[in-house]
């Protein structure tokens, strides 16, 4: 590939980027970021990090292939997505150490730690499934007439990445919790926009599901696994427990899950 | 140690082409034969595999000179040209036996340097060498220096790709994987691990031996790095990458040797310890793998692309986990010592990674392809990315580093754009009271501040970092043993 087909490849990602689903969840996000009960509200964001944050959430999100989406040049993969969304929270973590905020970042922390291993195993399982880590791939699903454990596989990977999308979005007992003085923060736009993106990565699986082996989803089928996902997160962001227990279910759906993914 | 005053500069210019010549010689090396070997027989025989073992040591060595310039040690200018020369030697070498011969060299300079410190006479070249060894550290290397010319001997009387040598190999490759750590060059212990490949492919056993080690190591190193001080620095990091390079070794694939050797490169730009200016803001997530396409996250992805490509999922979560551990700890630990250039050099490294593999890493794998496996190849789209294929051409991974940083570039020029009538003009008094080094954490500092109600007197950000692990660690179950009440949410 030469260095004119690189701006080529550039210049037909603007859709990605700008429309759909870049321009699009990033609408999205400012709606969640700036609608509170007093009405909208200015987002945060305007420091160097804090860009930092957004363009990597905003980023992610162009970057899923989303159904009807515009085909990008060279895809990419799954550890892509993940670093890029994981970019925000860590700089939301560095921030809350900075501001003096110790409680806030263990939680953050913990939370983090308590979530990689089942969003490794998930993705392990999908790696399984379908034979590779890019979003294309995963998006796809595994081929028509594939083996039953590939199969098998793929669904337990999706279902994986479902059941810890709680804990990668830090919702109920991961949530960091207030603040040093007791106020809730302001939701931060980078974080947001990681969360759409994570969310449309567990999203992928459900929609290949829905085609099943046809050649794309019936557009009645198509807000199905986003409200699916909605549901979900509704459902376990009013979960009451420790956080510790929660890392032990986590750790639980951690070892079915690689025990179907290296055993299966 | 003795402190004297700064180098002028002419002394600085010298010791910095000192420390850049041997590097670019090795460059020059590299690119000589990365399409034939250079052979002299009976003295020299130098392929693409020894000429990027010796560029890497290079740099290493330049960089921990430089960091010494920094911070204005005397003299400083001739020892990393004795210890590159010692390097040549072991790397140009044919005879087997002047490798660990070289390596004593290096630790016998050591040695004295220890013996400097604790008050024995000295010159002054070796008072310029860097003093942070102690006698354990010594003794570790002359074991590993044993067990180099254990294996030096095996070769040298004929032995083939056999158990003996390749122990004596592995366990001197384990060295750099070990605290506390070796001034010699990571490259220099796992040298001869990779030259083998020359004499043929290795018994599939001592593959997986290599493969595991290499993977545990990384884990147990991310780990330990995560939960130690953060005035430990960047120091921290080192086994991690020497462990990733070893796995890729112990893949025996295209793709593991590539990645073995990006993330040697890694370790010699990155993880050398600096004496310099800090980095701060988010700059300092690009020394670790925490951002997308700085060089440490390329050197992860590399190696558990090849991993995956080759059958070893098991191997590739555990090294995306540690890669994982090592970012966070990023954000948590303090600000890595080192400078702004080198997170500079990580980025344009990490986002250039298509051509340095293209051209540099590649003829690496491809001059030892008699001895590798099929099983994961790197493919190159020289001017968009990198993809880790299996052996039926399926890609695995796929990362466009060029097109993404063309992506991130357009939409943080969006952002900046949006983003500039929103920020404030002067900072409002009271700002810095945690010692924030740019203006992007004051800004921070201010935007926090107002969406938090701080409590008088919070701790200042650095103090208690290790409490604050051990919380962290009590509330994972896989870390920690016991859940304190107060975090009990």
């Amino acid at each position: 590939m030469t260095l004119g087909e690189l701006l080529v490849g550039l210049g037909l990602a603007w859709q990605r980027l700008l429309l759909y689903p870049g321009g699009a969840l990033l609408l999205a996000a400012l709606a969640i970021c700036g609608w509170r009960r007093g009405g909208w509200r200015q987002p945060r964001g305007t420091a160097p990090s804090d860009s930092i944050g957004i363009v990597c959430g905003w980023l992610a999100c162009a970057l899923l292939p989303l159904p009807g989406a515009a085909p990008l040049a060279r895809p990419v993969d799954l550890l892509l997505l993940v670093g890029l969304a994981e970019l925000p929270r860590l700089l939301a973590l560095a921030a809350d150490l900075r501001a003096g905020d110790a409680r806030r970042a263990v939680r953050r922390a913990a939370a983090a730690l308590n979530a990689y291993p089942p969003l490794i195993a998930a993705a392990l399982a999908l790696l399984g499934g379908c034979g590779s880590l890019a979003l294309d791939t995963v998006a796809t699903g595994p081929a028509n007439g594939a083996p039953l454990a590939q199969v098998l596989r793929y669904a337990a990977g999706s279902a994986a990445l479902l059941l810890a999308l709680p804990a990668l979005l830090e919702l109920g007992p991961l949530a960091p919790g207030p603040a040093a003085g007791g106020s809730l923060p302001r939701r931060s736009l980078a974080l947001t926009l990681r969360g759409l993106a994570l969310a449309g990565v567990a999203a992928l699986p459900l929609w290949a599901g829905l085609r099943a082996g046809q050649a794309g989803v019936a557009w009645w089928l198509l807000p199905l696994p986003p409200l699916i996902i909605a549901g979900w997160l509704w459902r376990a962001a009013a979960w009451r427990s420790s956080q510790r227990r929660a890392g032990w279910a986590l750790l639980a759906l951690t070892g079915l899950c690689a025990a179907s993914a290296l055993l299966g | 140690m003795r402190s004297a005053a700064p180098p002028g500069p002419l002394s600085r210019w010298l010791a910095l082409s000192l420390a850049a010549l041997p590097s670019l010689a090795a460059l020059a090396l590299l690119w000589q034969t990365r399409r034939a070997t250079l052979a002299l027989p009976p003295l020299l025989l130098l392929d693409a595999p020894a000429a990027f073992m010796l560029l890497a040591a290079s740099l290493a060595i330049a960089a921990e000179s430089l960091g010494d310039l920094a911070a204005q040690r005397p003299g400083v200018i001739w020892w990393p040209y004795l210890r590159w020369s010692l390097a040549a030697v072991a790397c140009l070498a044919l005879q087997p036996a002047l490798v660990p011969l070289a390596l004593l060299l290096a630790v016998g300079e050591r040695a004295s340097s220890y013996a400097a410190a604790r008050g024995a006479p000295r010159s002054r070249l070796l008072s310029a060498a860097p003093v942070a060894g102690s006698s354990g550290t010594i003794a570790l290397d002359l074991v590993a220096i044993a067990c180099l010319a254990a294996g030096a001997a095996l070769a040298q009387r004929g032995a083939a790709l056999g158990t003996p040598l390749i122990i004596a190999w592995l366990l001197a490759a384990c060295r750099p994987l070990v605290r506390p750590r070796s001034t010699i060059p990571a490259a220099l212990w796992l040298m001869p691990l990779l030259l083998s490949y020359r004499a043929g492919p290795w018994n599939i056993g001592w593959g997986y031996a290599a493969l595991l080690l290499g993977v545990g190591a990384a884990l147990l190193a991310a780990i330990h790095c995560f939960a130690s001080r953060p005035d430990d620095g960047d120091a921290d990091a080192a086994p991690i990458y020497a462990g990733l390079a070893l796995a890729g070794i112990g893949l025996g694939s295209g793709a593991g040797i590539i990645a073995a050797c990006f993330a040697l490169l890694v370790s010699a730009i990155i993880v050398a310890p600096r004496r310099s200016a800090p980095t701060a803001g988010w700059m300092r997530h690009a020394l670790t793998p925490a951002f997308p396409l700085a060089a440490p996250f390329i050197a992860c992805w590399m190696v558990v692309g090849a991993a995956a490509a080759g059958g070893a999922a098991a191997a590739a979560g555990v090294i995306w986990l540690a890669a994982l551990l090592l970012a966070l700890r990023g954000a948590i630990g303090g600000p890595p010592m080192a400078s702004r250039g080198s997170a500079v050099a990580s980025l344009v490294i990490g986002i250039a990674a298509p051509p340095i593999v293209r051209y540099l890493l590649q003829p690496v794998a491809e001059q030892l392809q008699g001895g590798l496996t099929l099983f994961g190849d790197l493919a190159v789209w020289p001017w968009v990315g990198l993809a880790a294929a299996t052996s039926a051409r399926v890609e695995v991974a796929v990362l466009p580093t060029l097109l993404v940083a063309g992506m991130m570039l357009v939409l943080l020029a969006l952002v900046a754009l949006a983003g500039r009538p929103v920020a404030p003009d002067v900072a409002p008094p009271g700002l810095g009271q945690h010692g924030a080094a740019d203006p992007g954490d004051l800004l921070d500092q201010l935007l926090v501040s107002a969406e938090a109600d701080r409590s008088v007197g919070a701790a200042p950000p650095t103090s208690g970092r290790p409490d604050l692990l051990r919380r962290v660690a009590a509330l994972v179950p896989w870390l920690g043993p016991r859940e304190p009440p107060h975090d009990a949410g």
